[in-house]
């Protein structure tokens, strides 16, 4: 019994370990589109709980998350800044939205704020092969949905 | 012509086959009815490198595995979802067969195991946290793993003390509240097998696992203890004692006294300004002085515990209101789904409000309360005195749901969020007082039989 435990957990780790060489650009690009997802929700609930308003932007190697500092200062404060995983990049520099009361309120490009036209992807992607993408998409009403790579 | 074994096999689990086979139905109906929802403290748990120093590693370590997979096969983005699945389909019938093989051992019935485990499933202020992204399901896993295998010990069964050890101390990992269980487990053995040990023997027998149990448990806690130490400057599991006492101190913050303590007292006025509310305080003093979490946690610590020394009545005048939310009885932690899923699962509902109206019943009453956790299992324990493995068992069973209700209801004074303590041991104080019952009416069954059979 003891042996066929054993025999078990090294198969495991064997295919566990070649899956992983085997899928490592499409690992990293879901790992940080769940990561972002993650982040997301997080902040979604903050922002209900404190009463904060929060800004995630998304810049070519990172993203930021600042918090909307009270009165009378009313200035962005950045709580977070966090790399992509194994040096993914964004399409979509320059995009972040602010949430508050648990859901995204707005969008901007660069600063910018303005209405998307229906939903916008932000997409993920490894220098060494572009054409692999993951992402997320944001509707105009503040939902969002990870895609499936 | 023998019989094949996978026939044998079938037949003498035939009960246990059909139990996960209604457990598997009423999750399968019930997952596709339900939403994942985020409570403030499931983010705390939703990525593991963020882990915060309040948090211990055992659920996001968990989350962490059921997504490492997710992301090598692409298998789905609903990510909450996932875990939820995990912790029903998983977990949940894991917890099935744990409640079915530790109401087997205690009662040796298999019938009785196989009702506590439909019982288990039917019980909608148990399972109604499967789909919650909460630790407390992942809990009662490790708790019951942990309990089956210290007992295993005494079976003589080789390497149950590693996995006693290293259950419990996962369990710890998860939850911190259980950092002492592996002592209530130790000092309550040495208590039932004190004639043996006495007579001599004892621990040339169980000496050496019971030692590797406790060396797993120092090692473990060590271990994470160092890593505290490493990365935050704290030796120690966790940094969430001091909030939860702040749930008691927030009650009369006011009357902390100035003047003993200059170097507290800095603190002390934020401590008033703040009226006493721990996550305020603590992000004033992390912002205001720069302060990083450890020297926080202590500051907030040293103010808690001078506040309830010097106002000693305060604290205890709260205590009962503590256990009586501990030992409430609703569905509070699920409400928004209840909306959503009961009327798309009439029947199964209509089983959860039974069980729902027995057990609140039993639970909002003062004295069936203290008839269902201490009179019961206080004349079973006479019962089966006899009995030295199946009352060892019942003493483990009765400890684990005693300490957790002191450590819950002592350090913690916070509502609902003390019913929800409750729920790793609630299996177990069922199973004790049904297990009860169903002993009494065995008994009583069989000594009817045998006077029928004597007039005869």
């Amino acid at each position: 019994m003891r042996k066929a435990w054993i025999v078990c957990l090294v198969f495991l780790f064997a295919v566990t370990g070649g899956l992983y060489f085997l899928r490592r650009e499409s690992y990293f690009l879901n790992k940080n589109v769940r990561l972002v997802s993650m982040r997301i929700f997080e902040y979604q609930e903050l922002s209900l709980h404190r009463r904060l308003k929060y800004k995630i932007e998304f810049l070519q190697d990172r993203y930021r998350i600042y918090v909307l500092a009270p009165s009378p200062e009313e200035t962005w404060k950045e709580v977070k800044e966090i790399r992509y995983e194994d040096g993914i990049e964004t399409n979509l520099l320059g995009f972040a939205f602010e949430i508050q009361k648990g859901r995204i309120i707005s969008y901007e490009f660069s600063g910018d704020r303005s209405s998307i036209r229906r939903q916008v992807v932000l997409g993920f992607f490894a220098p060494k092969n572009p054409l692999k993408q993951s992402g997320i998409l944001f509707h105009r009403d503040g939902t969002w949905r990870a895609l499936k790579r | 012509m023998a019989r094949p074994k996978v026939l044998d096999f079938l037949g003498r689990h035939a009960g246990l086959i059909g139990l996960l086979f209604v457990a598997l139905v009423i999750r399968i109906v019930i997952f596709q009815n339900i939403i994942p929802l985020i409570h403030t403290d499931s983010i705390t748990y939703l990525v593991l490198r963020d882990l915060q120093p309040v948090r211990t590693p055992g659920y996001p370590f968990f989350i962490e595995i059921i997504q490492f997979f997710n992301d090598l096969l692409s298998l789905t983005p609903q990510y909450l979802r996932l875990i939820v699945f995990f912790q029903m389909f998983l977990l949940g019938m894991l917890n099935t067969y744990l409640v079915y093989a530790l109401s087997r051992i205690l009662t040796q019935s298999k019938g009785f195991g196989l009702f506590m485990g439909l019982m288990f499933n039917l019980d909608y202020f148990v399972i109604g946290f499967e789909f919650l992204l909460l630790t407390e399901t992942l809990t009662f896993t490790f708790l019951a793993l942990t309990l089956l295998f210290y007992r295993n010990i005494f079976e003589g069964k080789r390497g149950a003390a590693y996995l006693a050890g290293l259950f419990s101390v996962v369990l710890l990992l998860t939850r911190p509240t259980f950092l002492f269980l592996f002592v209530v487990l130790l000092g309550l053995t040495g208590l039932v097998h004190f004639r043996q040990i006495v007579k001599g023997g004892y621990f040339k027998e169980y000496g050496k696992s019971l030692a590797i149990f406790l060396l797993i448990n120092l090692v473990g806690i060590g271990s994470w203890s160092l890593r505290n130490k490493l990365k935050y400057d704290y030796f120690g599991v966790s940094l969430i004692l001091p909030y939860q006492l702040g749930y008691y101190t927030t009650h009369f913050y006011q009357k902390y006294k100035m003047g003993s303590d200059p170097e507290l007292d800095q603190y002390g006025r934020i401590f008033l300004e703040e009226k006493g509310m721990p996550y305020n305080f603590a992000h004033r003093l992390s912002t205001e002085f720069g302060l990083p979490d450890a020297k926080v946690a202590g500051i907030l610590g040293k103010i808690n515990i001078k506040l309830i020394k010097e106002n000693f009545g305060e604290y205890l005048k709260r205590v009962p209101g503590a256990a009586s939310d501990y030992y409430d009885y609703s569905w509070y932690w699920t409400l928004l789904q209840d909306k959503r899923l009961f009327p798309q699962i009439k029947l199964l509902a209509r089983f959860f409000r039974m069980f729902f109206a027995l057990h609140a019943a039993m639970f909002k009453n003062l004295v069936l309360l203290l008839i269902v956790t201490l009179v019961v299992p206080a004349a079973f324990m006479v019962t089966i005195w006899t009995r030295k493995d199946r009352f060892h068992l019942l003493c483990l069973l009765e400890g684990v749901v005693h300490y957790n209700f002191l450590v819950s209801v002592l350090l913690t004074n916070n509502g609902v969020n003390n019913l929800r303590f409750r729920l790793p041991v609630e299996p177990l104080i069922l199973l004790i007082f049904y297990g009860a019952l169903f002993t009494w009416g065995r008994s009583l069954f069989s000594k009817v039989l045998k006077l029928r059979g004597s007039k005869r």
